[in-house]
């Protein structure tokens, strides 16, 4: 039967794997995720007189933190393993399994004692209200989500977990993580029947369609629809899972095969000679994201006849592949994955535009790509069918987007760019275009962010090296924020003031270390990391792809020589 | 919520009215329901604009703009039967004011930042004009300290665009008037630190290697990829020299001597270099297999699409660019965009243009000036000082880059400046041997007396 351990190891596998750094980081377990993940552990010996994976787990957390049969003990539970990870992770899975339980039932009575019934039930303890060993959320519960957020910023994922309002002050940081319920997944299966919806979507594709269909929808899903900042993209990504999994294997959660999708998604990356300019189209490059929620090594994916290996370029993604033809951008086009055998394709979605963003670890470097929704304030390339300039005209007419220069016409002339392009104003409202899809994409969904920019980055790391910090600007609506400058590893503030937006300021950085910076303002705030590694840690890394000037049969790099056939020099 | 909107016909100014509900609705913060004002086409002194207006239901406006409408400028509302506002929709106003209404926009915006971009910076740009310190310039410490540093990053790095090297150079302070990015990545490319793809765009770190310097057993010098615990184990291994490069140019040759070779690659493999190369002399080993200048003229990468008569020509003649109609001659070429406003301030392209092919060729400048040189009958005179191991080289002639690279890697150290001519050091015998037919030198032995 797996240990306390494993459980911590196979939930942190799939609470982080995949993820692209920079992103929030939400739990989102519960029994479903618990079976998933049980699969894949040694399971107990019941487990063939019908005991369940959840009833494994939580005999697990049960023989590591209950003592004396009535009490609680998180000794064994803090701080982090040699492996510098935290050992508590798989008790804030509890935590936020029995919130999750709570909120399937009981959605009007979201209580601390409703919770502690739950947990209570998951630690096998009698009574009501907080276990002892738990008397104080302060000095229990709230330590160990803030040593886990804390883990997650050191490693460049942004933190979701926060506290509540007043009374569900501590039971507000494992609310915070669920994201779908039960009901909500049952609903979105019975859609996904009822509409024969079986195309291969994208998240924002998927999220347009449910949206659509929002008079069917329960008012906690509508509401999770109209989340807005960094949860939503959580949302989506659940929702888009959740589809593939169905699509997969469409019995019940629990008794799926498989706890992640085999299927993968594909974004493009666009390469393009600036130098040549006009005497050369870009080329959009076939750009696999890496599987969510399990590693994977030695995956080879089939393009035209030939198997290519799909090698880790960052967090989320692979290193971009061969360019995809203006065909297969038009119908979007699956690709079989020839090994491992758990996954089966990689998916480019059909789309009718994309939005591809500047590097968000380099932005100075010149690529785009479809790495994600574009930052408030942030111009991006816009690659859309020609036929939707009408409406893109109309946009820019009622002053809500803006581009620079004339479209230009790329892939046969089917498709054109808008470059530099950028969502220009908040008032978004009574503003209708044919293409939903288009226009929920362009909209801002948030009316303040951060970026940086400038200084020394370290691209792997996504990193800046210390004295060589970047500038951070404030990109918002309002003319002002406030803005806090705080050091993850104490919490304490090492820079505030009132700072204009749009203007970028030249931060005072301490020294090496990690820092959230945070801008606040109408009560809506918005934070994001930076990372300051010192000169001596900078450790060299192997190129993703080696230039090498080939003579004869030798290749060269730098003083090494090397022949041809032996690969890389 | 939807968008309607409200039409006024007014009376006066059209600047006074504009004046008027601007100053209310930014008093009022009132840009989330009144973002846009639309002027009719040339008012006169009785002219139409309407509002768009942000509630529901339409007709209806909110609450928060009642203090607006009671203007004494919007007094004489359209109104709808029943003396309520008339909605109207974006397709009526458009009839109604004219399609290029002007338009005000109250809205709150994100303005465009206007950051600087990056200098257009042709990787294989003029590299004339090059400035190297003196040696006793009092920053080349501080120079090499700041190389040194770029070596590191560009260590860690592993590989990008070309534009994050320009970015990683201006913001470590290496750039100044004679010191470009591409010059800086030129250099690196020489010591065999770095490599670049053939269109420039990119660039990755170099394998880690231990290079013997030509003529010697023992000395190595360290290329390519390195980090603090290489370093380390490095002066672990062996007796280390920093020799900084002429005028602070570049990072500082780090020399191992004192130890065999073999043990000094062993102590860097253990530290974690696994792939390190046996030691060997990189300089003689890549003069043997560089081909003659013809044939690295055809491994250029050829530009598609020229068409000269589009652009302004200016034909290098041996000393500078002169505008020239172009004859289809042979030669190195600039081009320009014609002409404009501001005026373009540096060409297009930089190509040789080879006739016999029909193509224009893009790559190391110097290179395509040494073919352009070559082309018009020239013949590139070297000098020899065998007893001291150095070659003299006439600026004007300076060497295609990977040729160049052999006699750099010969010593770990950049060319110095005597007067016009460049100066390398430790060139041996075998070098020349194997160098001179490629390029068709013609060398002399003399006396060379420098400090390089």
């Amino acid at each position: 039967m797996a240990t306390y351990d494993q459980w911590n190891e196979a939930l942190l596998s799939y609470v982080v794997e995949g993820i692209p750094r920079g992103m929030p980081i939400y739990l989102g377990i519960d029994e479903d995720v618990i079976a998933g993940l049980g699969r894949a552990l040694p399971r107990a010996e019941t487990s063939s007189t019908g005991g369940t994976a959840l009833d494994d787990f939580c005999a697990a957390i049960r023989r590591t933190v209950i003592r004396d049969g009535e009490r609680v003990s998180l000794s064994a539970i803090t701080g982090r393993t040699t492996a510098d990870e935290p050992r508590c992770l798989a008790f804030l899975a509890t935590m936020v399994l029995a919130a999750s339980q709570m909120a399937d039932e009981e959605d009007k009575d979201i209580s601390e004692l409703n919770y502690f019934r739950r947990l209570r039930g998951i630690l096998a303890l009698k009574g009501e209200g907080r276990p002892r060993g738990m008397q104080f959320g302060k000095a229990v519960d709230e330590p160990l989500w803030q040593g886990w957020n804390r883990w997650l910023q050191e490693r460049g994922y942004l933190p979701s977990a926060l506290p509540g309002e007043g009374p569900r002050r501590y039971i507000g940081y494992p609310l915070s993580q669920t994201l779908l319920r039960h009901a909500d997944k049952d609903r979105l299966v019975r859609l996904f029947r009822d509409k024969h919806w079986r195309a291969d979507w994208d998240a924002d594709t998927l999220v347009g369609q449910v949206r659509r269909e929002g008079g069917t929808l329960s008012a906690h899903l509508r509401a999770l629809l109209a989340e807005e900042g960094q949860r939503r993209g959580a949302v989506a990504e659940a929702i888009l899972e959740l589809y593939d999994l169905w699509r997969q294997d469409p019995r019940p959660g629990r008794e799926r095969a498989a706890v992640a999708s085999s299927h993968l998604r594909a974004g493009i990356f666009r390469e393009y000679d600036a130098l040549l300019g006009a005497l050369v189209e870009p080329a959009y490059h076939l750009y696999p994201q890496a599987p969510r929620r399990r590693a994977a090594d030695n995956l080879e994916l089939i393009q035209g006849d030939v198997r290519r290996p799909l090698r880790a370029e960052r967090p989320g993604w692979f290193v971009p592949l061969d360019p995809v033809s203006a065909s297969e951008l038009e119908r979007g086009e699956r690709y079989r994955i020839a090994q491992p055998a758990e996954f089966e394709l990689v998916i480019l979605p059909q789309r009718r535009f994309w939005l591809l963003i500047q590097d968000p670890e380099n932005p100075e470097s010149g690529a785009y790509a479809s790495w994600g929704t574009p930052p408030l304030g942030q111009p991006f390339i816009l690659l859309c069918k020609s036929a939707l300039l009408p409406q893109l005209e109309q946009l820019r007419a009622e002053g809500l987007i803006g581009w620079q220069g004339e479209p230009v016409p790329v892939l046969d002339g089917g498709w054109v760019e808008l470059r530099d392009c950028m969502s220009e104003s908040e008032a978004w409202s009574g503003v209708f275009i044919e293409d939903q899809e288009l226009f929920e994409a362009l909209r801002p969904v948030v009316s303040l962010s951060i970026s940086a920019a400038g200084g020394l980055r370290v691209p792997d790391r996504a990193a800046w090296v210390n004295e060589y910090g970047p500038e951070i600007t404030v990109v918002g609506f309002d003319a002002e924020v406030e803005l806090t400058v705080s050091r993850v590893a104490d919490d304490r503030a090492v820079y505030e003031a009132v700072q204009r937006t749009q203007v970028p300021l030249v931060v005072p950085w301490p020294g090496a270390g990690d820092y959230r910076v945070e801008a606040t303002v109408g009560g809506r705030s918005v934070s994001r990391l930076v990372k300051l590694v010192p000169w001596d840690e900078l450790w060299a890394t192997e190129p993703p792809r080696r230039e090498v000037v080939a003579i004869g049969g030798a290749q060269v790099a730098g003083a090494t020589i090397s022949r041809a056939d032996e690969g890389d020099a | 919520m939807p968008r309607w909107y409200g039409a006024f016909r007014c009376v006066g100014k059209p600047q006074v009215v504009l004046s008027q509900i601007a100053a209310k609705v930014r008093y009022d913060d009132l840009g989330r329901f009144v973002p846009r004002v639309y002027f009719e086409k040339r008012p006169r002194r009785e002219f139409y604009l309407c509002l768009a207006i942000v509630s529901e239901p339409e007709g209806v406006p909110p609450r928060e703009v009642e203090g607006l409408l009671a203007l004494s400028c919007l007094s004489s509302p359209v109104r709808a039967d029943g003396g309520r506002l008339r909605p109207f929709s974006r397709a009526e106003i458009d009839r109604f004011v004219g399609a290029g209404a002007d338009v005000q926009d109250y809205a709150r915006r994100i303005q465009r930042r206007r950051t600087a971009p990056l200098p257009v910076e042709d990787p294989f740009g003029p590299a004339y004009g090059e400035v190297v310190d003196p040696d006793d310039a009092a920053d080349v410490v501080g120079r090499t300290a700041l190389f040194d540093r770029l070596l590191l990053w560009l260590s860690a790095a592993g590989a990008g665009s070309f534009a994050t090297f320009q970015q990683a150079c201006r913001t470590l302070g290496l750039v100044k008037p004679g010191v470009e990015p591409r010059q800086i990545l030129r250099r690196l490319r020489l010591l065999g630190h770095v490599e670049t793809s053939p269109d420039g765009g990119r660039w990755s770190i170099a394998p880690t290697a231990l290079t013997r310097l030509a003529g010697t057993e023992e000395t190595l010098a360290l290329c390519g990829a390195r980090d603090e615990p290489l370093r380390s184990a490095l002066r672990a291994a062996a007796a280390i020299e920093d020799v900084t490069q002429p005028g602070g140019g570049g990072p500082a040759a780090l020399l191992a001597r004192g130890r065999p070779a073999a043990q000094v690659a062993r102590a860097l493999r253990a530290a974690g270099a696994d792939d390190l190369p046996e030691p060997e002399c990189a300089a003689e080993r890549l003069a043997a297999l560089l081909p003659p200048i013809d044939a690295w003229a055809d491994s250029l990468q050829q530009v598609p699409g020229i068409v000269p008569t589009l652009y302004d020509c200016r034909r290098f003649d041996g000393v500078d660019f002169r505008d020239v109609p172009f004859a289809g001659r042979a030669g190195l070429y600039e081009l320009w965009q014609p002409e404009r406003d501001a005026g373009p301030t540096a060409p297009r392209y930089t190509l040789y243009h080879d006739p016999a092919h029909d193509r224009w060729l893009r790559g190391d400048w110097y290179g395509l000036r040494y073919l352009a040189r070559m082309a018009a009958g020239g013949v590139c005179e070297v000098e020899w000082d065998q007893g001291e191991g150095r070659l003299s080289v006439p600026d004007g002639w300076r060497w295609p880059e990977l040729y160049e690279r052999a006699l750099v890697l010969a010593s770990g150290r950049l060319p110095g400046r005597h007067g016009e001519r460049l100066v390398y050091d430790a060139i041996s015998a075998r070098l020349i041997d194997l160098l001179a037919p490629s390029l068709r030198l013609h060398v002399s032995e003399v006396s060379i007396r420098c400090t390089t």
